[in-house]
């Protein structure tokens, strides 16, 4: 009984803590500790790690505000995209990541002529499979060029360039395919995939990647959509697989780590003219 | 800033006026690189995700309808952008979430009885650094919520509209964060004889 009793007290204690308690409960609190050296020494406990964590605040570095402001400035009305710290530092760990990726890509490309995109993602996740050194060599120059570039590059080093019917099954297979382990350096260096709700399937610049990114950004919570028949899947390097229902001009997004429904920075038009560049680039 | 202050803001940047968005980076800043820096546990990650927030806050500036206020609005984005960082970083399994700051303090504790020690002076006796471990060992999900608590300052109302929990899943959740962070603590030494045999039950 008297543990029942300590552990409502004991949620008291940490509502007092927050503020949170009417004056009745604080007295009845207050009488309790007086009485329970056991919660009283538990209050002391809550108390003590909630000042630490109230006192331990730092100084953010001058950098935070100078690359927002920097980057809001530089694109005044436009969707900001920001250049990530990491990229240049491991642009190196990138240029190798890739040509290994790149390589087992082609080297399935090279073997299979019309792959679908599945494969191709599911190439991406496996660094060991063994494309021919001829392709390697030809992907390495390819990726090493436009990940130098990436500033101004619309390079399509991820665009498939398969046959001309890739209608290609829808890729859902998860966040194993869609954020390969191998890569654990720049977020930017994986495409996305988006396959539409025609079947249709696209694979992403590095460029529309990160665009795509934004897009999708989190932008407020929505309800779930009433029809998920124009869904696409879309497998985000940094962020696994989202559902992204168009609903009138807005879109709605899942994570395949959440439940709840979201609604994305950019508009079902902004998505379409996205896909439709990626299409003219192909 | 004033909420009058912060909408004007909110709309001369709506407006066009991208200068207006500094002085809520100034405003907030500070908050937002300590909630990421304790969401993350690092100050690289901290500075990249605070960044991110910033920029998606701005990006998706016309979705702040100024039913809540700014800040609560603001840190359910930060949440959003570490928590999906989180998530990735254990996808990737690149790096040990039991990591803590590069000053590797842990070992000063400076008590040398830890039984004469009075209620008062505990504070002194956990050291940022174990409490910090500690934060780290929690569940994204708590670790989230006592930090909104605790450096943020919001109330459990405005955690709950941050978070769409209910009012009484907040207050269970902060609770439950709480004593797991303490029984971390007194798990790894830095509180003991603070906590009853009663206080060892599972959370």
């Amino acid at each position: 009984m008297a543990d029942f009793e300590c552990e409502q007290y004991q949620i008291l204690i940490s509502r007092r803590l927050d503020g949170e308690l009417t004056a009745d409960e604080r007295e009845a609190l207050q009488a309790h500790l007086a009485s329970c050296p056991d919660c009283a020494r538990l209050y002391a406990a809550f108390s003590a790690v909630s000042d630490t964590l109230r006192s331990d605040l730092e100084e953010p570095p001058s950098a935070l505000r100078e690359n927002v402001m920097g980057a809001v400035r530089a694109k005044k009305g436009d969707i900001v995209r920001l250049r990530r710290r990491r990229v240049r530092l491991t642009a190196l760990a990138a240029c190798l990541a890739l040509l290994v990726l790149g390589s087992a890509g082609l080297g399935l490309f090279s073997r299979s002529g019309g792959m679908t995109a599945a494969s191709t993602s599911a190439a991406y996740g496996k660094s060991t499979s063994g494309g021919d050194t001829e392709t390697a060599a030809d992907a390495a120059g390819n990726n090493l060029m436009t990940t130098g570039g990436a500033e101004s590059a619309n390079g399509p080093e991820f665009t498939a360039k398969s046959g001309p019917d890739t209608a290609a099954p829808a890729v859902t297979s998860g966040p194993d395919t869609a954020a390969p382990a191998v890569v654990s350096g720049p977020d930017t260096a994986t495409p996305a995939v988006i396959s539409g709700p025609d079947g249709s399937c696209r694979t992403a610049d590095a460029d529309t990647t990160a665009r795509l990114d934004d897009l999708l950004a989190y932008a407020g919570d929505a309800a779930a959509p009433s029809d998920t028949a124009g869904a696409y899947t879309v497998s985000l390097p940094d962020r696994g697989t989202l559902t992204v229902v168009p609903d009138g001009d807005k879109l709605l997004c899942q994570s395949d780590s959440a439940d709840s429904w979201y609604l994305a920075a950019g508009s079902a038009a902004d998505l379409q003219s996205l896909l439709q560049e990626l299409d003219s680039v192909n | 800033m004033t909420i009058e202050e912060e909408n004007d803001a909110v709309r001369r940047v709506l407006d066009g006026d991208a200068d207006a968005f500094s002085p809520l980076v100034e405003a907030y800043q500070k908050n937002v690189y300590n909630l990421a820096l304790r969401m993350t546990g690092n100050p690289e990650d901290a500075l990249d995700m605070a960044q991110e927030a910033f920029i998606r806050a701005y990006n998706s500036l016309s979705s702040f309808r100024g039913d809540s206020k700014f800040s609560v609005w603001l840190y359910r984005i930060v949440s959003n952008v570490c928590l999906d960082f989180l998530r990735a970083r254990k996808g990737r399994a690149a790096v040990s979430l039991s990591q803590t700051g590069p000053d590797g303090e842990d070992t000063a504790l400076e008590i040398p009885d830890e039984r004469a020690l009075p209620e008062a002076e505990l504070e002194r006796a956990l050291t940022r650094d174990a409490v910090r471990r500690g934060l780290q060992a929690l569940p994204d999900d708590q670790r989230e919520i006592l930090l909104l608590r605790e450096i943020q300052g919001l109330s459990y109302e405005e955690i709950a509209a941050a978070l769409s929990l209910e009012g009484g899943t907040v207050k269970s959740r902060i609770f439950r964060a709480r004593k797991k962070l303490c029984a971390y603590l007194l798990a790894d030494g830095n509180i003991s004889e603070v906590f009853s045999s009663t206080q060892t039950k599972e959370v």
